[in-house]
């Protein structure tokens, strides 16, 4: 009896000893490489970061009121644009490609399909200002906010005076978009080893195949490489996208995009750059039949890739595994009800 | 009593530690003054930045800032005049100033006050700083250059130095003086490339005494 007292005695300070989460808002999942975002210039804060979920969802931020980032970028598809391949913003003018998910972003050297924002914190901007997304520019923007006073105390709040700039809209933002993590899937829990989470045979032999034919630029456990490639789709007619190059100024680049993270890739069609493959039977289709193969073609892609259609469908499942409903359904991340109802 | 006085100024002039040197930009045209109400046809805008500022004495580094940024902008006086805190008793014959913003404050995003995006200096599509903005219209032809990038190879911000009296730091700004040298066929820079650079090198040419 008293040992067995002694063990509770034992275990009720050994809990009273664990450390909390090591940051509510942001921590480095196990055995991922540290993030490229630089948090000693924008040092995470609750308010901020509550200040930046706001903005993220309040169309305000178009010039006809009708656009906010989640128009675009919804949570429950992991922040893209399901079922779209080129976006709408203001008046349903059409974009030129397909809205990215948002989730792992403190990890990403680059954003945009063809890497034109080299930091996060510049990242709002382009879509803010172009004119068929939201047609704003930043002084209005700025000149909006500061008429409100809801704004004007949640900047308050977050900087310690209510001075509302350019600057401090864009790095609240930023500081909201750096909480979206995903790192939950059946892919993780496995991975972690979690007691009575299995993959099924079909998703086992989907994982080596994912090994040997997709992780070279899909490299885990980010699922990107971050790096630019070309994936053999060719340019589509109308849009004449030429990626990279057009920011590098390099001809290696052209044609070449960004490698997107596949993580919740079941719920984020439809896929590539320009939202040409409806699902993610074309794509494999794409990668095992239709590959074309000019000159900035990306290495690993060179040699044919065979895939039966047994292992295509096992492919898929393993696929499927890499969706994070935590974080579809975080209500951290949701429309922030109670901030837009003051 | 005076000896009092003459220890007590002894002592504070020991603690005084920086003296304020004016740091003005002149806006110019074709050699003489600017003034919007006329020139703003020849020159509607003309905005840029002066960043990481070094004094010199006799080719030697007397004073470094600690990175501060000013727009200076034709179309608003008070962003002409400017001031440096530099140590009493530091001499300097030279100014040496970049026109624009270095790769490394490009790299770290988005900055306050002057390097504040509101300011209309900043590239949204394509993200990072505009060094300079050049507006007007020359014999009838438009021109628009906003030059720009910090991605190696086209790193396009460029050193000026002006030599300058010890105790006040005078530059005069004539945009004339780099437009003339422009070939006529480019009229229209509005991203960072070999365009940019060719008329960065250009355009330290608006700076003198």
């Amino acid at each position: 009896m008293r040992i067995l007292i002694g063990i509770i005695v034992l275990l009720l300070l050994a809990s009273g000893f664990m450390a909390p989460a090591d940051d509510v808002y942001f921590s480095i999942p196990d055995k991922w490489p540290k993030p490229a975002y630089d948090f000693t210039q924008n040092p995470l804060k609750a308010e901020t970061i509550q200040l930046g979920r706001a903005l993220f969802y309040d169309p305000t931020l178009s010039s006809d009121g009708q656009i906010s980032c989640a128009s675009c970028h919804s949570q429950y598809t992991a922040f893209a644009h399901v079922d779209h391949k080129l976006s709408h913003g203001v008046q349903s003018l059409i974009g030129n490609r397909n809205a990215p998910a948002l989730f792992n972003l403190a990890w990403q050297k680059s954003f945009m399909w063809d890497g034109a924002v080299h930091n996060l914190d510049a990242l709002a901007l382009a879509p803010m200002t172009s004119p068929v997304e939201m047609n704003e520019n930043l002084p209005n923007i700025v000149d909006k906010l500061s008429a409100s006073h809801r704004y004007r105390q949640a900047f308050a709040k977050a900087y310690g005076d209510s001075a509302i700039t350019g600057t401090r809209t864009l790095k609240a933002i930023s500081q909201f978009l750096v909480t979206l993590i995903s790192c939950n899937s059946k892919y993780d829990k496995v991975t972690r080893g979690e007691t009575g989470i299995r993959f099924s045979d079909n998703e086992l032999h989907g994982y080596d195949l994912f090994k040997q034919n997709c992780a070279a630029c899909h490299a885990e456990p980010l699922f990107t490489n971050g790096e630019f490639e070309n994936n053999g789709i060719g340019t589509d007619s109308i849009l004449k996208d030429p990626g990279r190059v057009k920011i590098s100024l390099r001809k290696r680049d052209s044609l070449r995009f960004k490698v997107p993270s596949l993580r919740n890739v079941e719920v984020t069609y439809p896929y590539m750059h320009d939202g040409r493959f409806a699902n993610l039977q074309m794509v494999l289709f794409h990668y095992t039949e239709a590959i074309g193969h000019d000159k900035t073609l990306s290495k690993p892609l060179k040699k044919k890739i065979v895939l039966s259609e047994n292992d295509k469908r096992d492919l898929i499942s393993f696929l499927k595994t890499l969706t994070d409903e935590t974080f579809l359904r975080d209500k951290r991340f949701s429309y922030p009800v109670e901030f837009f109802s003051r | 009593m005076r000896l009092t006085l003459a220890i007590f100024l002894l002592v504070t002039s020991a603690f005084s530690q920086s003296r304020t040197v004016p740091l003005d930009f002149v806006p110019i045209i074709d050699g003489r003054s600017y003034s919007s109400e006329t020139d703003a046809k020849t020159v509607s805008v003309c905005k840029f930045y002066v960043s990481d500022i070094v004094l010199f004495s006799n080719g030697k580094r007397v004073f470094e800032s600690d990175k501060s940024y000013f727009l200076i902008d034709f179309s608003e006086p008070a962003s002409l005049h400017r001031t440096l805190a530099i140590p009493d008793g530091c001499h300097f014959d030279k100014i040496r100033f970049t026109l624009g913003i270095d790769a490394a404050t490009n790299e770290n995003g988005v900055g306050d006050g002057d390097l504040d995006p509101v300011r209309g200096m900043y590239w949204a599509w394509q993200s990072g700083y505009i060094n300079m903005k050049l507006e007007g219209a020359i014999n009838g032809k438009t021109f628009e250059y906003h030059l720009g990038g910090f991605q190696q190879p086209f790193l396009s911000c460029r050193a000026v130095e002006i030599s300058s009296a010890n105790d006040a730091i005078l530059i005069k700004v004539d945009p004339m003086r780099f437009l003339k040298k422009v070939p006529t066929e480019i009229t229209h820079v509005m991203s960072p490339g070999k365009t940019a650079m060719q008329l960065s090198d250009l355009a330290v040419n608006m700076f003198y005494r």
